[in-house]
């Protein structure tokens, strides 16, 4: 398994310059969580996408490619370094602003046109390749699927505590 | 029919963390803990390491990856989330026989899938499959003691909010 398909390009810079960003944004952000739950949401954000890629990435259905291409590369775990900080910025501000009953479907709603703007530009920058017939509209159904639960298993744990 | 079985036993499980006593022994954030990180394991191993050095060839044909998908993503995680509790709540003796019942399991739940055609054997074989799901299963046994412990550390308050 090699890091790269096509040799170091504009892409690989472009993730590698995001995600420090992204960590960066995490480090300086308040801790309201848990060790255990900031955890929790770390594996999460791991595991949605990585079952999604290796799901709907790969042959029959093979509707996207990461990075360079098809092949399981380095950099291609690289990008799954993305998503932590992320679902933690998501449950942050759904904390932090104190969402109510009345505002959560208004609250994921803004957070999926973000993943989806945030998708965008990753698919513009080379980090994502869609192919047959797969379109960045299908993607809010996974986006609202994945924080609904991410919001209900916390609503769940908080009140049990 | 495999997407079938794979659904049935896999609800089966589901019954035994909700209705049966695992629960009582089991609390939900190491529950979800442990599946998630055995999904992440699981999915990654299948697609990274067996396609990618070509020690396994899954199948392309649709229906059996939804077997594929269901069997990796569903039915493995939450074998190993339940063997683990089992194996970590009990005596030595009884640890052993639930690892001799694990790898009875994970043979048998082999031998069908390469039956059914969800994958073929390249570089591979039901050994190292064994060998790979017992490694797989000490993994998981040493997050849940470390996540215990990072539970302890934190003077037992296992709180979402600091």
């Amino acid at each position: 398994m090699s890091w790269t398909e096509s040799g170091f390009g504009s892409n690989d810079y472009w993730l590698l310059a995001l995600i420090i960003i992204t960590w960066s944004v995490f480090f300086c952000l308040p801790k309201i969580f848990s060790k255990q739950f900031t955890i929790f949401i770390f594996v999460y954000s791991l595991t949605i996408p990585s079952i999604m890629d290796n799901s709907f990435g790969v042959v029959p259905f093979n509707y996207y490619d990461i990075m360079d291409g098809p092949k399981y590369t380095g950099m291609d775990l690289v990008v799954y370094l993305l998503y932590p900080p992320y679902g933690y910025l998501f449950l942050f501000f759904y904390k932090k602003f104190c969402i109510d009953d009345k505002h959560i479907v208004f609250f994921i709603s803004i957070a999926t046109i973000a993943s989806i703007c945030f998708e965008w530009v990753n698919h513009k920058m080379g980090v994502f390749h869609y192919k047959n017939g797969y379109q960045i509209i299908y993607s809010p159904s996974f986006y609202l699927i994945s924080q609904t639960l991410l919001v209900l298993y916390y609503r769940m744990v908080e009140l049990k505590h | 029919m495999i997407v079938t079985f794979y659904i049935f036993i896999s609800w089966m499980l589901i019954g035994l963390f909700l209705f049966n006593k695992i629960q009582r022994h089991a609390p939900l954030n190491e529950v979800t803990l442990l599946f998630l990180i055995s999904c992440l394991i699981n999915t990654h191993t299948y697609v990274g390491l067996f396609d990618t050095f070509n020690w396994m060839k899954t199948t392309t044909d649709t229906e059996l990856f939804i077997g594929v998908l269901i069997y990796k993503n569903v039915f493995v995680p939450l074998l190993i989330t339940c063997f683990s509790f089992l194996i970590d709540r009990n005596p030595r003796t009884k640890k052993i026989l639930f690892l001799i019942l694990f790898t009875l399991i994970i043979l048998c739940v082999d031998l069908i899938n390469v039956f059914q055609g969800l994958y073929s054997f390249k570089q591979w074989n039901h050994f190292y499959t064994i060998i790979y799901f017992s490694i797989f299963l000490f993994t998981i046994l040493v997050i849940l003691k470390w996540y215990r412990g990072l539970v302890l550390s934190s003077g037992g308050k296992n709180n979402v909010v600091d």
